[in-house]
């Protein structure tokens, strides 16, 4: 079955009329206004993120809480997805015909002699920070990831893991996400307490706790953790999945 | 309790080494989930929230008994496609096999996460984890254009619709201030606002894609077709198990909403025509394929009806659909393996050389088009009996005329392969033992099923979905 | 105040806009790397969609960050879920991108109505799996 092309003005007329429609009542009558006040959940979140209290996330940022403590599952689930994006453009360009690159000039070469340490230490602390700045492991690896990648288009010689090695990587971190949730459950076994899954701190019924203090704040240590996975996890993926749409697979 | 979590879990990160990683993950991942159904039954409806976070503040994973089977029949069903694949893999697929083995777990862990997930984002995070792995699965066979064409266009739409589905979510949230199924319900219970509207609208037509009814289906003969025979087995059967719960999710949450009759209509449409192209087509993979579409246009007509005898009979048709699907695949996979061509004339007399696999894909027809001995006829009556007790006559009836239209269909698949030209010589050929375990499981779980669609359905009531 | 809730009303009436426009270049043009941006575009307005459903700022106020020792920060979940969202988005077009380089490896050109109908007519005949 043939794909169906509609008469393509009719369409387009339909779709312009309804988008503006829609988005004329929702936004200039007020449907989608701001309101004043944060919803009942946020406001739990954002007092329960930085509290020193009972219960609580012990980060600053409570975007990073709610990615990694709050909302773990799905943070979890959706590296997994990067790692299928990754998993199929390995699968599907493995000896595709490389792009010519022209050889790179000095220029170049140098500046990314300088760019790459300092790129590579601002990922890292990104990622490390992500509990009390705004960052995280995202960030810190795509950061790290396209800076990899200017120093291998560039001509960068030796690259030490190979691709196979951020193949490991990759794999090795995001296997590392998937059990570190699991480890509370495995304490709580262990000294015979209740631990959830994707537990950070400690909780009504199940005591386990991972802070570390700073000046006599508590703040999160499972966090920090997360994110240097994912950092590791994310910048070797990128760079693999770049790599290879671009040189398919050397 | 513990069980519920790690689940989804347990199937992921896969062999870029063996065969025997994959067919242990998939064992992990059935064993746990007979453990959880055993957990339901003892304790009833099972919530945890993970992290510790109570419900609206973290995520929640609830899981009924519809879950809880469903979950188990999935992880089961994926096991003996599974077994298959190591031989196909290693004949067809080659090199690409890991992948497939990844691609595959993955899958499975996006659809049992869809199955078990409270929590409206974290259905929009699992649904894109399964549809990532569909769309690689159909694109796997890179050696061929049209494959690749065909996971393209999926992956485009299937993208599409998932992000009217987060244009959704963003309304909904606005609306409610909570991403957690009940919590949803709870404030759209009221009546309707212009976020509750439109957001139904927007997710029902994302949700029409994904079962792939008409008109939304046109992305599903290219793409079960091109697929390697034990991903469409796996797409047809368990993501359509994913895409009724993630629908029948999304009608929880918003309750009330008046789409029953409009659904039906355009439900029943899509069978009758889906079953026409199914009896007319000349490919028998695409036929198969519209096969789903029939079969994914009744399941919503039962879930719309609404009320625990409609879900329980979609949740249940969508279980028997998953066994009997996969093993037309299966069985059909191994004669269009072997004769290279999908063409329904051309592998004439193909029955004849494999006639295990040939039984089963008779017995598989049998089941899907709704004849006793075979756990299909128990789905469809259920379905019919959630029609026609609702009142909805007329779809009723055309859930029994859809039924003879792709009887025919599928008889005449039937017939083709069966019947020998005058000038060949019948030869037989023995399966590899993989395949043959694999069409014998399936078998026997379509006859085995029969036995729990009863009490499946008839303990909806302790199913979170309903009401 | 009426002139804040004005540009309000634009920038969301844009933001739809924009999405109709991606919907329909996404059925409309035929070439797989139109769809691909035209499908990240609306991908990238539903993101900002999320988010600006978060926003909280009283007219005439700077919006404030969600992070602690700000007292009326905007809503972080949707930050989160845009996050979630955006790095998804980030995964599919990266399934595209290979799908299409290989495509028109295959191909030589990346319509895709022309790849399924041209495929479609060999298919007619015998099917070669």
């Amino acid at each position: 079955m043939a794909n169906t092309m509609v008469p393509r003005g009719a369409v387009a007329v339909l779709l312009l009329v309804v988008g503006i429609a829609l988005g004329a009542a929702l936004g200039l009558m007020g449907f989608v206004a701001p309101r004043d006040e944060l919803s009942g959940v946020s406001r739990d979140i954002v007092r329960l993120s930085a509290a020193q209290e009972p219960l609580t996330a012990y980060a600053p940022a409570y975007v990073s809480a709610i990615l990694w403590d709050f909302r773990g599952t799905d943070t979890l689930f959706e590296t997994g997805v990067v790692f299928v994006a990754i998993a199929v453009s390995l699968a599907l360009l493995k000896g595709s015909t490389p792009i010519p690159l022209s050889s790179p000039s000095p220029v170049l070469r140098t500046v990314v002699r300088i760019h790459l340490p300092v790129a590579l230490s601002v990922a890292a602390a990104l990622a490390l920070n992500g509990h009390v700045t705004p960052g995280g492991g995202f960030q810190g690896g795509v950061v790290a990831a396209s800076a990899l990648l200017i120093a291998l288009l560039s001509g960068l010689k030796a690259f030490p893991p190979g691709l196979s090695g951020m193949v490991a990587i990759r794999t090795l971190g995001l296997f590392l996400v998937m059990l570190l949730p699991l480890t509370p459950v495995a304490l709580g076994h262990l000294y015979g307490v209740e631990g959830y899954v994707f537990q950070h701190q400690a909780k009504p019924n199940a005591p386990l706790s991972a802070f570390y203090t700073v000046n006599g704040v508590r703040l999160s240590l499972s966090i920090p953790m997360y994110n240097s996975l994912e950092l590791a996890a994310i910048a070797a993926g990128f760079t693999i999945a770049l790599w290879m749409l671009l040189r398919g697979g050397e | 309790m513990l069980f519920a979590v790690p689940v989804p879990l347990a199937s992921r990160l896969s062999p870029r080494s063996a065969a025997p990683l994959f067919i242990a993950a998939l064992l992990t991942t059935t064993t746990l989930s007979g453990l959880l159904i055993a957990s339901v039954l003892r304790s009833g409806v099972i919530r945890y929230s993970l992290g510790g976070w109570p419900a609206p503040i973290g995520i929640e994973y609830r899981v009924g008994i519809h879950a809880a089977s469903s979950m188990f029949m999935v992880s089961l069903v994926s096991l003996l496609v599974g077994l298959y694949s190591v031989w196909y893999g290693r004949h067809e697929l080659g090199s690409r096999t890991p992948y497939f083995y990844t691609l595959a777990l993955t899958l499975l862990s996006g659809v049992l996460g869809v199955i078990a997930t409270w929590d409206i984002f974290n259905l929009y995070v699992m649904l894109e984890l399964a549809a990532a792995s569909s769309y690689g699965l159909v694109a796997l066979r890179s050696d061929r254009a049209r494959a690749l064409a065909a996971g393209a266009r999926y992956a485009v739409y299937g993208v599409a619709a998932a992000t009217l589905m987060l244009f959704a979510i963003a309304l909904l949230y606005y609306e409610a201030g909570v991403l957690h199924l009940d919590g949803l319900r709870e404030r759209f219970t009221s009546p309707h606002t212009v976020c509750g509207c439109v957001s139904m609208a927007v997710l029902l037509w994302a949700s029409m894609f994904f079962l792939a009814v008409f008109p939304n289906h046109f992305w599903l003969p290219d793409a079960h077709s091109e697929a390697p025979s034990p991903a469409s087995a796996m797409l047809s059967g368990v993501s359509m198990v994913s895409a009724l719960f993630m629908t029948s999710k999304l009608l929880y949450a918003l309750p009330k909403c008046r789409i029953a009759v409009p659904v039906l209509a355009v439900s029943s449409a899509s069978s009758l025509y889906a079953s026409f192209m199914l009896a007319r087509s000349r490919d028998v993979k695409r036929a198969l394929g519209y096969s789903t579409t029939v079969n994914t246009s009744l399941m919503l007509m039962g879930l719309v009806t609404g009320g625990a005898l409609g879900v329980g009979a979609a949740v249940a048709h969508a279980l028997t659909h998953a066994v009997g699907k996969a093993l037309a695949f299966l069985a059909l996979g191994v004669f269009v393996h072997k004769f290279r061509t999908r063409n329904i004339y051309a592998l004439e007399g193909a029955g004849r050389v494999y006639p295990l696999a040939f039984l089963a894909l008779s017995m598989a027809f049998l089941s899907l088009v709704g004849l006793p001995p075979f756990s299909g006829f128990f789905s469809k009556l259920y379905l019919y009996y959630a029609l026609a007790l609702s009142g909805y006559i007329a779809p009723a009836a055309i859930l029994v005329l859809v039924s003879a239209i792709s009887l025919y269909g599928y008889l005449r698949i039937v017939e083709h392969l069966w019947h020998v030209p005058p000038y060949a010589k019948p030869y037989t050929e023995t399966l590899s033992s993989w395949v043959k375990v694999a069409l014998l499981g399936l078998v026997a779980l379509l006859l085995i099923l029969s036995v729990f669609i009863d009490p499946l359905v008839q303990g909806s009531g302790t199913s979170p979905l309903t009401g | 105040m009426e002139v804040e809730r004005i540009l309000w009303g634009v920038f969301i009436a844009s933001l739809m806009v924009a999405a109709s426009i991606a919907i329909w270049g996404i059925a409309s043009r035929p070439n797989l790397v139109k769809k691909l941006i035209a499908l990240t575009i609306l991908g990238d307005s539903a993101c900002l969609f999320i988010a600006a459903a978060g926003f909280r700022v009283p007219y005439g106020e700077l919006p404030q960050p969600p992070i602690a020792g700000y007292p009326r920060p905007v809503d972080p979940l949707p930050q989160a879920m845009v996050i979630t969202a955006v790095v998804i988005e980030l995964g599919l077009v990266l399934v595209l991108a290979s799908i299409a380089v290989r495509l028109y490896e295959h191909e030589g050109s990346l319509s895709l109505p022309e790849i399924l109908v041209r495929e479609e007519v060999e298919a007619e005949e015998a099917i070669e799996e």
